[in-house]
């Protein structure tokens, strides 16, 4: 890299300079410290009179030994000693710039005399010094530490930072603080003099799509003389630009199929329960409500017993919520629902009841509001693009919701229970003719569109609130998904949640400002009433009878 | 001569399966009644359903009276024209009584003239004029579900006959009738035929009971596949060769176009 | 039912009326005055009753009809803020052109009145607009959807989708309209100040005066031909067109009647009250709105009546009694309830009088009896 010859320049230049300051002390270099030009200068720090410059010279050292001296030097830590300085340790005793004990001429450790006062950081060298030290941040062990030292020295617009930076990269095996420092030596060059040197660093920028540098970039095409150089910025700033517009897309595209996943593992249950049996059911909202408490308890259980395994209450808590749910809605159906088929309004009002009853109940057991906490897995996010983050969690509901049909679907087409549940579904008598027992399958099926429910709540959990209102949230978005995917078929679940979720989801920013989400809905519900005027059976009309007639006898 | 129902190169679709092909067919007003036979799937339903605008062609055309294109008119406004048609299953209102469905059938249909006003009792003689024809005057006053499932089709023909109409649909009438009930039902029908001021086109399976109905001289149209196999006065077409061909469904018969 | 049957129908209906009315329209104001029955006591009542007209709107277009309209509370909401608004620019101070602005404005930093509220400063118009508006919104959904033919649920949902919108947009304060907070402090009405008990004494008996009439007129809709024809669209709407009725003309007629008592309700409902929010206009009370009259007992005007009523009432005696336990009492109540009478409280006293009926007959005459009951094809 064209740095090199720079750094090594700077590097002499400082030399000379710190030789030249030196050397009218003459003094020999003291044993024990080779000699090394760090000892040379840090003498200097003893007198006031020179200790500026002396501050300035081991800040252009750029070498990660300084930053123990001046440290020590900002904290009272540096005392005049023999040969030079050295550093009080956390033992008392004295050790010098190499980290060796000093030793007295009896080869004991010796420690600062009594009544000796330490080397005095002159305020006006408060300010440098304090500045070196954070440039020499970059050294540090820590990587984010070091991107974040990186990144302020590359918005400091101070030229002489850059042989620091081309150190720390030269040492940097972190890839994402190697674009960091990267970037920041770009930014600082495009203030260079040379123009070729700020073409490049134009060019530079591009290349590593550096957002944070387009407000230097517009800057500098501002005040550019040099077109050649001028026409690097351009090109630039047009890269970053597509690239941000690009990132933006895949960012709206995968809230769209995260919002999708959401409202498809909310409908899923309904799908089944409405859908495939014709049962309107108003205490689906309750159902994801008792997943999401579910997950709740099981947290609590653990943070009270098995706090050392915490985030593995999730394993539990996901098929938990499952069979809760299911089991409540198996009890459902054999004391209340078996009552009502064929009579969709009575089942209506009686379920409308019962998720009061469960609101309510929840409400006075749990409190107004509670929360889970995502496992710790599912803390961050994978950054696919620089500067997106796709969050674990909405990952994990993703794959959720499609293993949840995936399931579902297999369970329906190849399993035997699966194919007595179509057959009750399709033709009842025809299927009890063949001895199904339709009322088995009548509870089973009622129990596994409650359990998906279940386990959709216990998903939600991990990204809202659990709170006893959950159910009325979103039950008007999960009946909407099933009649708008048509009633009976999975498939047009699967596509009416993500196509609404998509279209909610680009439309937002599409509206912009603050109530863009609302008006987006807005707008996506005023299409979805359209849609169904043009086809009222949804997007995917069944044959089947259930729902069909459900939908008219109500 | 004027024609009551022109039909003209009708052609119905189901996704590829053509129910009706190319069907031609012409009612003279003068008629009394048009037989339609043919074997299961031959498309006489469709014909009904298409000519009260339940089923859209995919070619061809209807004109009622020679003036009225009856497609892609409403089924409402269709059945305003005159055209009634008679289903296979009985449809009445079995949660009103007899009165009532009566008084639905009869009378205007305009939304705020039925508020305002109610049935006339000029209407209400009219509607017991007809019960008293088929028979069910007595039970002016009973729930249409509670019918016996004869009297129910009765009700409906009583339903039809007060509307006036021009064209009568009927589509198998005896379906599902005890020996007695076809009787009463023969009645009826002979009656309508005879008297009423419409033409009846009339869809039916038992030889037997149309040949009560129909004299010799009523025309028959045989339809085989989707279109007009045969037609011609009764006689005629009962001993056509083709005809029998396409019932006992030997070999292929060809239908003219 | 015979037609002796219907005759006596009548002069039990014709009875049952008349207590009503005396009931709400006379003893109760008078038992206010005389002292016996509070103001706070007559004024909840006002309410019930404001909401009874909601009811009876929604047994037209849904017990009558069979068109199931999950959105009834919009039509509400519009009388309500109708009303609301007018009362609001009644007791306003001036802005910035002398004319009024609502305080909740100046807090927004709108000094100026927002065109749409100008003509509300007009009692006859906000009067009007309170029936009118939702009437011709209700026409205009109606001509949108009946004619294509949308049937059952997809109404439904429709309507339900529609209500959610109308909820998201009206909290938004961009809207005007006072967002979540919605309209309230109203000092008076056509100068009538709200605080003055006669004022709420007028306005009970107002509301029940409306009541009586729109549920005779009601009663006089379903008896009439009209009616014949709205049922027998609940019952079967293809066999109707069949018989030359234009059906969607009339569901549009009777959609548009619904919104109409709708928007009634909401204008009596608001000055008695107080307050008229985004809350009120949602889902959720629309869905409400269906329980009320599927409890009461759909498709007799009576059940209206009674479940309006009847539900409200439980719920403030409830919530005051109960404050922690009365949804689960009520949805205690709606399970019960229909579990045992799908007909709602009005299949009570049906039942019963059959079960008795039953076991005269039984005890008289063992055999015939034919069923009082036409067999239900449909619920």
């Amino acid at each position: 890299m064209a740095f090199r010859k720079e750094v090594v320049s700077l590097a002499a230049f400082a030399l000379l300079v710190s030789a030249g300051v030196l050397s009218p002390r003459g003094a020999a270099a003291a044993p024990g410290a080779g000699g090394s030009a760090i000892e040379a200068i840090a003498r200097k720090l003893a007198d006031p009179a020179t200790q500026k410059e002396a501050i300035e010279a081991l800040g252009g050292m750029a070498d990660p030994a300084v930053e123990a001296l001046l440290r020590a030097l900002k904290d009272g830590a540096l005392y005049r000693s023999n040969h030079g300085v050295a550093v009080l340790g956390d033992d008392g005793a004295l050790k010098d710039l190499s980290g060796q004990p000093v030793l007295d001429a009896g080869g004991q450790p010796v420690s600062p005399r009594v009544g000796q006062e330490a080397i005095a950081l002159e305020e006006s060298s408060f300010g440098i010094a304090q500045d070196i030290l954070e440039r020499l941040q970059i050294f540090k062990d820590d990587p984010e530490a070091r991107r974040s030292a990186a990144f302020k020295l590359g918005s400091s617009r101070d030229l002489t930072a850059v042989p620091v930076l081309a150190k720390a990269l030269e040492q940097e095996h972190d890839a994402r603080a190697r674009t960091v420092i990267e970037e920041a030596l770009a930014k600082l060059r495009l203030l260079a003099p040379d123009a070729a040197t700020r073409g490049s660093a134009a060019h530079a920028l591009g290349r590593l799509r550096s957002e944070s540098a387009l407000p230097e970039l517009q800057a500098a095409i501002g005040r550019e003389a040099d077109p050649a150089a001028k026409q690097r910025l351009q090109d630039s700033v047009r890269s970053i630009d597509s690239y941000v517009f690009l990132r933006s897309v895949v960012g709206y595209l995968f809230n769209g199929v995260s919002l999708g996943a959401v409202l498809l593992i909310m409908s899923l249950g309904l799908a089944v329960t409405f859908g495939l049996m014709g049962i309107i059911n108003m205490a689906h909202g309750e159902m994801l409500m008792i997943g999401s408490y579910t997950a709740y308890v099981v947290q609590e259980i653990f943070a009270a017993r098995f706090a050392s395994h915490l985030d593995y209450y999730f394993l539990i808590a996901l098929p938990l919520s499952f069979l809760t749910a299911g089991m409540v809605g198996l009890a459902l159906e054999l004391l209340i629902i078996r009552f009502l088929y064929g009579r969709p309004l009575e089942t209506l009002i009686v379920t409308w009841g019962i998720g009061m009853i469960f609101s309510q109940s929840a409400r006075l057991y749990f409190g107004d509001q509670t929360s889970v906490n995502s496992p710790t897995w599912f803390r961050g996010g994978v950054e696919v693009l620089r500067g997106l983050i796709f969050p674990w969690s909405r990952i994990f509901i993703v794959v959720l919701a499609l293993a949840a049909l995936a399931a579902l679907h297999l369970l329906l087409r190849y399993t035997h229970a699966g194919l007595r549940v179509q057959a009750v579904m399709q033709n009842r008598s025809m299927a009890a003719c063949l001895g199904v027992s339709t009322r088995r399958i009548d509870a089973l099926t009622f129990a596994l569109g409650t359990g998906l429910a279940g386990i959709g709540g216990c998903a939600l959990a991990l990204i809202g609130t659990v709170d006893p209102e959950v159910g009325k949230t979103y039950i008007v978005d999960a009946f909407m998904v099933v009649v708008l995917g048509g009633v009976g078929k999975l498939v047009g679940a699967v596509v009416a949640s993500f196509g609404i979720g998509l279209a909610n989801k680009v439309l937002e920013p599409a509206i912009g400002g603050t109530a863009g989400a609302i008006y987006a809905k807005v707008v996506v519900l005023a299409i979805v009433i359209w849609f169904l005027q043009w086809k009222p059976t949804g997007l995917f009309p069944s044959r089947g009878r259930a729902a069909a007639e459900a939908g008219e006898a109500v | 001569m004027p024609t009551l129902l022109y039909v003209d190169g009708l052609t119905v679709s189901f996704d590829g399966f053509l129910a009706l092909r190319n069907l031609n067919l012409i009612l003279e007003r003068d008629e009394k009644i048009r037989l339609l036979i043919g074997p299961n799937g031959a498309g006489k339903t469709t014909l009904f359903d298409v000519l009260t605008g339940q089923v859209d062609p995919v070619s061809g055309r209807v004109i009622f009276e020679d003036r009225q294109s009856l497609l892609g008119v409403g089924r409402h406004r269709i059945a305003a024209h005159g055209v009634i048609r008679k289903f296979q299953t009985p449809s009445i209102f079995p949660r009103h009584t007899v009165g009532e469905n009566m008084a639905l059938s009869s009378g205007g249909k305009g939304c705020l003239v039925n508020t305002l006003a109610g049935t006339t009792a000029a209407e209400r003689e009219r509607i017991a004029a007809v019960l008293e024809q088929v028979g069910l005057l007595p039970h002016l006053g009973a729930l249409a579900g509670t019918l016996a499932h004869g009297q129910k089709q009765w009700l409906e023909i009583a339903m039809l006959l007060v509307q006036s109409p021009t064209l009568l649909l009927l589509d198998e009438p005896v379906a599902g009738m005890s020996r007695a009930e076809k009787e009463r039902t023969v009645e009826i029908l002979a009656g309508i035929v005879e008297h009423a001021a419409c033409t009846v086109m009339l869809i039916e399976h038992d030889m037997e009971f149309v040949r009560r109905i129909a004299r010799g001289g009523h025309r028959v149209t045989v339809l085989h596949e989707g279109s007009v196999l045969s037609e011609g006065p009764l006689d005629r077409v009962q001993g056509d060769e083709r005809v029998i061909e396409a019932y006992l469904g030997r070999g292929r018969v060809a239908a003219t176009a | 039912m015979t037609a002796a049957g219907h005759t006596r129908t009548r002069d039990a209906q014709l009875l049952w009326t008349g207590a009503l009315i005396v009931a709400f329209v006379v003893v109760l104001p008078l038992a206010n005055l005389a002292g016996l029955v509070s103001d706070y006591y007559l004024n909840l009542f006002g309410k019930y009753l404001a909401l009874a007209v909601l009811a009876l709107g929604m047994d037209l277009i849904w017990g009558y009809t069979g068109v199931l309209s999950l959105g009834q509370a919009i039509f509400f909401g519009v009388g309500a803020y109708s009303i609301g608004m007018h009362m609001m620019l009644e007791g306003s101070g001036r802005g910035v052109y002398g004319e009024p602005v609502p305080d909740f404005m100046i807090w927004n930093q709108v000094y100026q009145l927002p065109l749409f509220w100008k003509p509300y400063r007009y009692a006859p118009f906000a009067l009007a607009a309170a029936i009118l508006l939702p009437a011709a919104l209700a026409a205009l959904i109606g001509l949108l959807t009946f004619r294509r033919r949308l049937r059952g649920t997809y109404f439904a949902i429709l309507t339900q989708a529609i209500a959610f919108a109308v909820w998201l947009m009206v909290n938004r304060n961009e809207m005007r309209l006072g967002g979540t907070n919605g309209l309230t402090d109203f000092k008076s009405l056509l100068g009538f100040s709200l605080a003055a008990p006669a004022t709420l004494r007028v306005l009970y008996l107002v509301t029940a005066v409306t009541l009586v009439a729109a549920f005779v007129l009601s009663c006089r809709l379903v008896r009439s031909k009209t009616g014949l024809v709205l049922q027998a669209i609940r019952d079967n709407e293809h066999r109707l067109e069949f018989l030359g009725y234009d059906t969607s003309g009339y569901k549009v007629f009777v959609f548009a009647i619904s919104g109409a008592l709708a928007g009634l309700a909401g204008m009596l409902y608001v000055p008695q009250v107080g307050i008229i929010t985004p809350s009120q206009i949602g889902v959720l009370p629309s869905l409400e709105i269906v329980i009320w009259v599927a409890f009461g007992g759909r498709g007799t005007l009576w059940g209206a009546l009674v479940g309006g009523v009847s539900i409200n009432w439980l719920r403030s005696v409830l919530t005051g009694s109960y404050p922690r336990l009365w949804p689960i009492i009520l949805g205690g109540l709606f399970v019960t309830v229909i579990l045992f009478f799908p007909e709602g409280l009005l299949g009570v006293g049906g039942r019963l009088r059959t079960l008795l009926a039953r076991r005269v007959a039984v005890a008289s005459a063992p055999a015939l009896a034919a069923p009082a009951h036409p067999p239900s094809e449909k619920v």
